[in-house]
């Protein structure tokens, strides 16, 4: 599945005196083989653009396409339900009794029979968040602050969702909690559910993602698989960002090294302990 | 000085801490760190008496939280907690500022030069005049800093105070922390990164409302029993500095890279 975005612009309050130019013409395709971080700076235009995606907004001039269908004119049925999004603390938009109930919400608004919702529900558990399993019966707002989010992009998954898109997904969480998300998303997005996220944090962009976008401005700034970026990473500084730490700490001693920069942790460190260690 | 003397806290049948004993000294910089429940906000609440003891006592500067004035206390140990939004209370930045001075019945040129003091120090001077509705989520958690600085306290109590800022902001927000400790003030900062956590000078971590370590961050850095029930991925610099034994006296990313420098060379 391909979602693109042709020339795509966005302004708020458009034609009043308080009108901003979120996004300035943006042009882009993202493919559901793809697993991709979108950066950038507060007001870039990140949500702005993925928040086009399945329409909750409607681009104030150019067009946003799925398989090449434009979604906004064209009426084909459940074309904007295949793309599932997240929004930032998703876990604060929990509100049903139960967690069955709040992870059913939105399959029951797809016009689902109850033993369809019901297969939803338990599949995308099973496959997202299976300790919930025990828990579905209880009220969400019992549930830890993680176990909170995980029910959340539950409740996403269960409408099955061709491609994801996440705001921030792991915002707020504790570095354990994180690392543990980003697995499961691996996980789903290897069953071939496309992937985007926003992150404000190159290390996860590059640990996690193998394509990178920036936005500055309400325009891509920069588009590059993690491939290509690891040859340019001066692309990074220009952009201000500062490249991944890893990157930082094997620079430091890459002339002693003779070796470096390095991306992968385990390479530099093997290097480390071979001349420390001999 | 903030002193714990078996100080517990109970909600019912649940202890949220277990019989804690310890002292943190004038100018001291302490970290607390440990998985969700383990007690690191309730520990925070009882320096400032926002929660009380349920059994033992705690002591700041002599001041009993259970018995002495609260506003005694909280002149002395300022806190400040994760969401910017729960704590502004103000339109614009400098009545945000102003209130806590206003409250501590300053004089008028005390307070003014208070509100211009405490937002230099945050970088955020040039904004005393906004409204604080319009700031971005890292600007509003600076005037929350530049609020309790005001005060003028003696001890900072911070609760996670960049877990809800991005990585720019977070690392201003840890600058501003470093230099109110430069300034002799004490800090006590609750965080779960640990690249913050191990800019302190003595780390304190908690478990199921227990202390299962209490030491500097090179000796924390050799427990990997600890690191293990934490579960948390050390950022590659800390990495380094533990599998290679660096000796760095900030376990920072730059210091670690160059005693990184000094092995190799």
């Amino acid at each position: 599945m391909k979602i693109s975005a042709r020339n795509l612009s966005h302004i708020y309050l458009y034609d009043t005196p308080l009108e901003t130019l979120a996004l300035d013409g943006v042009t882009l395709t993202l493919d559901s083989r793809e697993n991709t971080a979108i950066l950038g700076q507060t007001g870039s235009g990140k949500s702005t653009l993925i928040q086009h995606f399945n329409g909750i907004l409607q681009p104030t001039s150019g067009a946003v396409c799925i398989n090449e269908k434009d979604i906004n004119k064209e009426r084909v049925e459940g074309l904007r339900r295949k793309v599932g999004l997240v929004f930032q603390f998703p876990e604060i938009q929990l509100f049903e009794e139960t967690v069955f109930e709040d992870i059913a919400f939105g399959p029951k608004n797809m016009g689902w029979d109850k033993e369809k919702i019901e297969e939803a529900v338990v599949r995308a558990v099973e496959l997202f968040a299976p300790e919930l399993r025990t828990k579905m019966e209880v009220s969400p707002f019992s549930l830890s602050g993680g176990e909170k989010r995980k029910a959340a992009l539950c409740g996403v998954l269960a409408m099955e969702p061709e491609f994801l898109c996440l705001d921030e997904p792991t915002a707020g969480l504790d570095p354990g909690a994180k690392r543990d998300l980003f697995m499961r998303l691996g996980d789903i997005h290897r069953k071939g559910v496309g992937l985007v996220f926003i992150t404000h944090d190159i290390n996860d962009a590059m640990a996690f993602a193998d394509r990178i976008i920036i936005m500055a401005d309400g325009r891509v700034a920069l588009d590059r698989t993690r491939q290509e970026l690891m040859k340019e990473v001066s692309l990074l500084g220009e952009l201000g960002f500062a490249p991944p730490d890893i990157w930082i700490l094997s620079h430091y001693v890459a002339d002693l090294l003779e070796e470096g920069p390095f991306f992968e942790e385990q390479l530099f460190f093997d290097l480390l302990g071979k001349r420390l260690y001999p | 000085m903030i002193r714990f003397e078996k100080a517990g806290v109970s909600f019912g049948e649940f202890k949220a801490l277990d019989s804690l004993s310890l002292t943190i000294g004038q100018g001291e910089f302490v970290a607390l760190i440990g998985p969700n429940g383990s007690g690191k906000s309730t520990f925070i609440r009882l320096i400032n008496g926002l929660l009380l003891p349920t059994e033992g006592r705690v002591t700041v500067e002599g001041l009993d939280t259970a018995r002495d004035d609260l506003f005694e206390i909280r002149k002395r140990a300022a806190a400040l907690f994760q969401n910017p939004d729960n704590q502004i209370v103000a339109a614009t930045v400098e009545d945000e500022v102003a209130f806590g001075p206003e409250n501590l019945m300053l004089p008028a040129e005390e307070i003014e030069k208070r509100i211009d003091d405490a937002l230099s120090f945050v970088d955020m001077l040039q904004y005393r005049q906004h409204l604080t509705a319009n700031l971005s989520g890292g600007q509003k958690q600076r005037v929350a800093f530049a609020s309790i600085i005001a005060m003028e306290a003696s001890a900072y109590l911070f609760d996670e105070p960049t877990s809800l800022i991005d990585v720019q902001g977070r690392k201003k927000i840890m600058e501003i922390i470093k230099r109110i400790h430069e300034k002799g003030k004490t800090v006590v900062l609750v965080s779960h990164f640990l690249e913050e956590v191990f800019l302190a000078g003595r780390i304190i971590v908690l478990h199921e409302g227990r202390i299962l370590f209490d030491g500097t961050p090179h000796s924390l850095l050799h427990r990997s029993d600890i690191l293990d029930i934490l579960d948390f991925p050390l950022p590659v610099h800390l990495e380094a500095a533990r599998r290679f034994d660096l000796e760095c006296s900030i376990l920072d990313l730059k210091n670690v890279a160059q005693a990184l420098r000094r092995r190799l060379g």
